[in-house]
């Protein structure tokens, strides 16, 4: 696989952003009580995906050299990554634009610069939440979408892994949100109810394992398939999978949630600690599927 | 590459590989290099020695120049593209270097030349084929096992192989319809 680190975290930030924008919609259905939350979600959303993309454009050849030949990006329609890139370009100033209409002067020194924009995205917040949720979708979806278009590595050729990368997406999203939103509660000196979060939480991570199981079930099918599986179980890349991606991602913050629940929020660092278990196994989830991708065609050989 | 052969609908190349002529000599693997200054550690065309997978013959490995190019479909510029007449060129001046045309390519036919920040593979010699030549492998040939096939020729003799299934693509489950074929086997 020639993509490396690069794609890996842009793959894992791409999701990330997404997830916490989409945190940040349930937030505020939820009621005031998860301002933080909202709030953080949305501030993380911009960043996140934009910081991303600056890595997929450090990636490339000429394109970094010469770049405005990105426009070329937009051109083939039946390219997978034309589709991300208008995705990503609507997607990163909606969600910087959504974050406005959110929050408050949280830079006082640059409000008198953004005070009228976000005068415009606050009255225009209702469409904002729209478009930055049908886009942060969009963007989730089409990690996988990219990886599992071409032919070329059976693993990645499922449709579910768009759909392991969107719940994974969701999960690290709202992991996120809920450690931001925890830290500046904190510092505002509010102490943020996790427990609900940690409840969406062990719903999300559940369905995740049962996805992951079920993609890698799928990929054994064909010898390269099954190849890539075993390097992922078994092989070279086993200790990372189990470790980092099972146990710290899933399974270890499957327990903290629920513990946290059962304690009705009596626990805030045991869920924070299964938070940043998740977010750790969900950049090591993009870097193995890159790494575990083992070419239809074993080598050049026939 | 001339703007002429590249509305020529008079041609369609494929590329004929008898394994029984071919005796893994890497001539066609050097005059490519050579040719089209390939960088060190990459190849556009090599020979897949005959111990590895489940070939028994060595076999000549470079672009497939499918008619249903996967590297096509993904490329996002449009820089990859298949011409009128087979040959699935890469426009250098439209490419912006993301490599998906890589990680595309079932054949693994494609590496990336990190000086130019370019992908790069066979185009069965495009410039030559255009000068009235045949590509570098096939004329350097030393048992002949090489043959550039013009399926749009009704007395092409390397064409009617192709067309008798004598000479057939490798891997067709794939779906991107090949246009090198093998002789295996007599």
């Amino acid at each position: 696989m020639v993509w490396g680190w690069q794609i890996a975290w842009y793959l894992f930030l791409g999701g990330l952003g997404a997830g916490a924008t989409l945190t940040s919609l349930v937030a505020s259905r939820a009621g005031s009580r998860f301002g933080p939350i909202e709030r953080a979600g949305a501030i993380l959303a911009g960043p996140a995906v934009a910081f991303g993309t600056a890595l997929l454009v450090l990636d490339l050849g000429m394109g970094r050299r010469e770049p405005w030949r990105l426009i070329y990006l937009y051109s083939n329609w039946q390219s997978p990554m034309t589709w991300g890139t208008w995705i990503l370009t609507l997607f990163i100033p909606i969600a910087v634009l959504h974050a406005l209409s959110v929050t408050g002067a949280f830079a006082p020194r640059w409000e008198r610069y953004v005070a009228r924009v976000r005068r415009v995205c606050v009255r225009a917040h209702s469409a904002l939440k729209v478009a930055a949720g049908v886009l942060a979708l969009s963007t989730a979806i089409y990690t996988g979408v990219l990886l599992s278009v071409p032919p070329s590595f059976p693993l990645l050729s499922s449709w579910l892994l768009p759909v392991l990368f969107l719940v994974s997406a969701l999960s690290t999203g709202l992991s996120a949100a809920v450690v931001v939103g925890h830290v500046k509660a904190r510092r505002q000196r509010v102490e943020l109810d996790l427990h609900p979060w940690s409840r969406i939480h062990i719903g999300l991570v559940v369905v995740e394992l049962g996805v992951l199981l079920a993609w890698l079930a799928v990929g054994s099918a064909s010898q390269a398939g099954s190849d890539s599986v075993q390097l992922l179980v078994s092989g070279a890349l086993a200790p990372v999978f189990w470790v980092v991606v099972v146990v710290a991602g899933l399974v270890g913050p499957v327990l903290a949630f629920v513990v946290e629940t059962a304690t009705r929020g009596q626990s805030p660092r045991l869920a924070l600690a299964g938070e940043a278990g998740v977010l750790a196994g969900g950049l090591a989830l993009r870097y193995l599927v890159l790494l575990a991708a083992v070419p239809v065609l074993v080598g050049p050989a026939l | 590459m001339s703007t002429a052969t590249k509305t020529d609908v008079r041609h369609q190349y494929a590329l004929v590989v008898d394994t029984n002529k071919c005796i893994g000599c890497e001539a066609c693997s050097v005059a490519c290099r050579v040719e089209n200054e390939v960088p060190d550690g990459h190849w556009r065309s090599r020979i897949v020695p005959p111990t590895s997978g489940g070939s028994k013959v060595p076999m000549k490995w470079s672009c497939m120049h499918c008619a249903d190019a996967p590297c096509v479909q993904v490329c996002p510029t449009k820089a990859t593209y298949r011409r009128p007449d087979g040959i699935v060129v890469i426009e250098a001046a439209k490419c912006v270097g993301c490599k998906y045309c890589i990680v595309a390519c079932p054949y693994g036919a494609r590496y990336f030349d990190e000086k130019a920040g370019l992908p790069d593979k066979c185009d069965l010699c495009v410039d030559r084929l255009d000068a009235g030549l045949e590509p570098a492998c096939v004329q350097t040939c030393v048992g002949r096992a090489l043959a550039l096939a013009d399926l749009a020729a009704p007395n092409d003799e390397a064409a009617a192989r192709i067309r008798s299934g004598e000479a057939r693509p490798l891997h067709p489950e794939l779906g991107t319809k090949p246009s090198v074929y093998y002789v295996v086997g007599k």
